[in-house]
């Protein structure tokens, strides 16, 4: 669903349009790319790892980010009561053979089930290249921080050894300016939306985020561009009677099932804090310092995660400050079943917006889709915000 | 009909041990001892050697499940956000700390001071656990990160593990002279390193590797029980003392040749762990003359010791080297090495709900330890405390299908 008026719209339609092919064709278009350059792709495991490494390899890194198709294989290595859906769904791909195209596969250690799974997938996959990278739990101490550029460096000679080339610090300079390129685009993209909400659909604005994490950055960076001078001159549409969101959570994958109840409701997301997302392009790193160094200290001065143990109080404060910066009516969090790095910050973030008076509603996703009973309660939450 | 299973006598002075600490424990303030809540894991030594008196909150959590409290706690701590899928020691633990003055739990533990946690293999969920513990009750946490080395670590990584996990120590041994206004003892913490060590030596010997004999001696019963003064005392000549008579009242047993379970017929392995049904499991796996000889808990949660003249660098070595820190393969190994050395019949492997690094872990080690010895396996679902999540009917039916397998097994 698009929220502008027909004939105004046709061109920016056809470039949304290949967002949303990029995203619906998940790994065939890469497949195809493949074999056409001849290049090699490594999937990166969500979140945290610093994909720029890969890049200036010459490789293209794309986020795994699960399918809805049948688990039929993974839980016989992982228990679906243990492991979210996100895990269970790329080991499917890794067990199914969807993965065999990967030429290499990079794990974050960000949630419990990580360290094992990559396990798991060792023992029945074959890509040339395996990595774990074991970040710090927490960034407390010097030892901790000088840890991820230990761990940032070890990544780049495992990537070199296979490769047998080394990755000179200016193609990874190159690399870095790609991205925060990407990033700065993405986030004018999200600056546009905050100024002229309802300009595009939260589903839309998921496609684009979604295309870049499975193409090359370059290419994303084109698209971006051209779909941003489209939109920079389209009217503002009127947003005074719509309910206006924040929209948290959903780490490690995508919560289209929520964000088009949202759009139907006829509800608009001013910011979000989702991993497919804000979250993922928000911090720059800096250019003109060492490239690790520089990709370590955007790790560790990032915006609040939970997978790298800030104090839960800091994203509490980073998400309700969003609501109050942005006005927003209210918030939704949408959490993972089994996250339990979400779940154990959640009752910190909860605490924060009840004290200030912030509405909020938490919704739990498992797979793809969103149950009735969640829908009729995104549909309540809304109107009860619309009549306030 | 209900069997009886034989105890050992030091079970009657365990219980006295802990009557007295947890007394000196509610002293505390009255005799100016600080009290600091650690994890598992955590070498807990350094605070020994600085007069603090240590509590351990998995074991607390496992003492509300004994008293059948845990699931009220469980209960309390959903209803401030924390979800059910989280583990139950976690929910038992804050719901009782947020229950204050109010708790339900039995021991009642006193406020920490510090709150010190060790993050072996990864468990995510003990750091944020302790999080919150200490906003409750607005303390600081101490962290230590100890990484975990994948199947995929070389040396390297293990070398550059081990020096990131002294360095922090090192961070926590300067915290500490801060925070105690004192100069660090380490005379003392020798001393506690050594009480610790010899320990644990006394119960490898005298308990662990004592369920070798057949029939065994002891159950994993009592492999768990007794793993409480390792926990809380190993600091103390007490739990030298402790082992030792333990160690001289089992080999006894084997002396007698009297096994823990009345005409033991088949030898059983528990790959997992359940604390609260610990007693019942091992009641019923006696009715079938089974015994339950070894499992897989009591290793991952003792500290091997060594030596003691570099105290620092011997704590971050038992901390990496932990059988928890390890990939899968090891896992495997490690479990294949015991069914084969305490000649296992069958291996009984719970899925602990919300216990990620324990049972992630279950399903292919127990596939592939199946192809590598024969050893078949039967794997149910249930949670270290919480009841609303453990069937006893279920889990019977499906044990005493079990026993009919190796029944079976035996007649062919």
């Amino acid at each position: 669903m698009h929220l502008i008026v027909p004939g105004e719209k046709l061109f920016m339609e056809e470039t949304l349009k290949r967002f949303i092919a990029a995203k619906q064709s998940l790994y065939d278009n890469l497949k195809q790319w493949k074999k056409a350059s001849g290049k090699k792709i490594v999937g990166c495991h969500p979140m945290d790892i610093p994909e720029e490494i890969v890049h200036a390899a010459g490789m293209l890194p794309i986020t795994l980010m699960g399918f809805d198709g049948a688990i039929t294989h993974a839980t016989r290595s992982l228990q679906p009561t243990i492991a979210c859906n996100i895990l269970l769904e790329n080991l499917e791909m890794c067990l199914n053979g969807t993965l065999d195209f990967l030429d290499g596969v990079i794990f974050a250690d960000v949630c419990d089930t990580i360290p094992i799974l990559s396990d798991i997938w060792l023992r029945h996959s074959h890509h040339v290249l395996h990595h774990l990278m074991v970040m710090p739990k927490h960034l407390n101490s010097p030892s901790s921080r000088r840890r991820v550029s230990e761990q940032f460096l070890r990544l780049k000679a495992a990537i070199e050894k296979q490769n047998n080339k080394k990755i000179s610090d200016r193609a990874l300079k190159h690399s870095i300016g790609v991205y925060n390129q990407n990033r700065r685009l993405l986030k004018r993209l999200y600056d546009l939306r905050l100024c002229k909400p309802g300009l595009l659909s939260a589903s839309d604005v998921s496609a684009v985020v979604t295309a870049g994490m499975l193409m090359r950055k370059e290419d994303h960076n084109q698209l971006v561009e051209q779909l941003l001078l489209e939109l920079e001159n389209l009217p503002v549409p009127t947003s005074d009677m719509h309910v206006k969101l924040i929209v948290s959570g959903s780490l490690c994958g995508h919560c289209d099932s929520v964000l088009s109840v949202i759009d139907a409701q006829g509800a608009y997301i001013l910011e979000d804090d989702l991993y497919i997302g804000s979250r993922y392009f928000t911090s720059l790193t800096n250019e003109d310092i060492d490239p690790i160094e520089a990709l370590a200290q955007r790790y560790v001065d990032d915006i609040p995660s939970p997978t790298k143990f800030f104090d839960a109080n800091a994203w509490a404060n980073y998400i309700s400050n969003m609501v109050i910066r942005d006005k927003a009516d209210g918030i939704i969090i949408v959490m993972r079943k089994l996250c339990e790095i979400h779940a154990d910050d959640f009752p910190c973030i909860q605490n924060k917006l009840n004290n200030g008076g912030i509405p909020c509603l938490m919704i739990e996703i498992e797979r793809a889709g969103v149950s009735e009973q969640d829908k009729t309660r995104i549909q309540a939450f809304i109107d009860m915000l619309g009549v306030q | 009909m209900e069997i009886k299973l034989p105890r050992l006598k030091a079970q009657t002075i365990q219980r006295q041990l802990f009557i007295d600490y947890w007394q000196e424990l509610h002293n505390a303030k009255e005799s100016e001892k600080k009290v600091a809540w650690v994890s598992g894991m955590s070498p807990s030594e350094l605070l020994s050697a600085m007069d603090f008196l240590i509590i351990y909150p998995m074991n607390h959590s496992a003492t509300c499940g004994a008293a059948g409290v845990a699931t009220v706690l469980c209960e309390i701590s959903e209803q401030n956000g924390y979800s059910p899928d989280l583990c139950g020691y976690q929910r038992c633990d804050i719901g009782s700390a947020l229950m204050g003055e109010q708790t339900l739990s039995p021991v009642r533990p006193p406020r920490p001071d510090l709150m010190l946690v060790t993050s072996n293999q990864q468990c995510h969920q003990i750091f944020k656990w302790f999080e919150n513990i200490s906003r409750i009750y607005d303390v600081p946490l101490i962290m230590v990160d100890v990484p975990f080395l994948d199947d995929t670590a070389t040396k390297d990584d293990e070398l550059s593990a081990l020096k990131y996990v002294k360095e922090q120590l090192q961070e926590f041994i300067y915290f500490l002279e801060g925070f105690t206004k004192r100069r660090y003892n380490y005379d003392r913490l020798q001393e506690c390193m050594a009480y610790a060590s010899a320990a644990y030596d006394l119960w490898y010997e005298g308990l662990f590797n004592a369920a070798k004999n057949i029939p065994s001696p002891i159950s994993t019963f009592d492999l768990f029980i007794h793993l409480g003064p390792m926990l809380y005392l190993r600091s103390r000549p007490e739990a030298v003392d402790y082992y030792r008579n333990l160690k001289d009242e089992v080999l006894e047993r084997v002396a007698n040749g009297q096994g823990a379970v009345p005409d033991e017929k088949f030898r059983l392995f528990l790959n997992g762990m359940n604390w609260m049904k610990i007693p019942s499991l091992a009641k019923l796996c006696a009715s079938y003359n089974a015994c339950m000889v070894t499992g897989i808990y009591p290793l991952l949660f003792t500290l091997k010791g060594g030596d003691i003249s570099r105290p620092v660098e011997t704590m971050a070595k038992s901390a990496i080297n932990s059988l928890l820190n390890r990939g899968l393969q090891t896992r495997i190994n490690a479990v294949e090495n015991l069914v084969r050395d305490f000649a296992i019949d069958g291996i009984i492997a719970p899925t602990i709900r919300g216990c990620k690094p324990i049972s992630s872990f279950q399903l292919e080690t127990m596939r592939e330890v199946e192809r590598l010895t024969g050893v078949p396996n039967l794997e149910f679902e249930t949670c270290m405390v919480d009841t609303r999540y453990h069937s006893d009917a279920q889990v019977e039916v499906r044990i005493q299908a079990f026993m009919e397998l190796l029944e079976n097994r035996v007649k062919k």
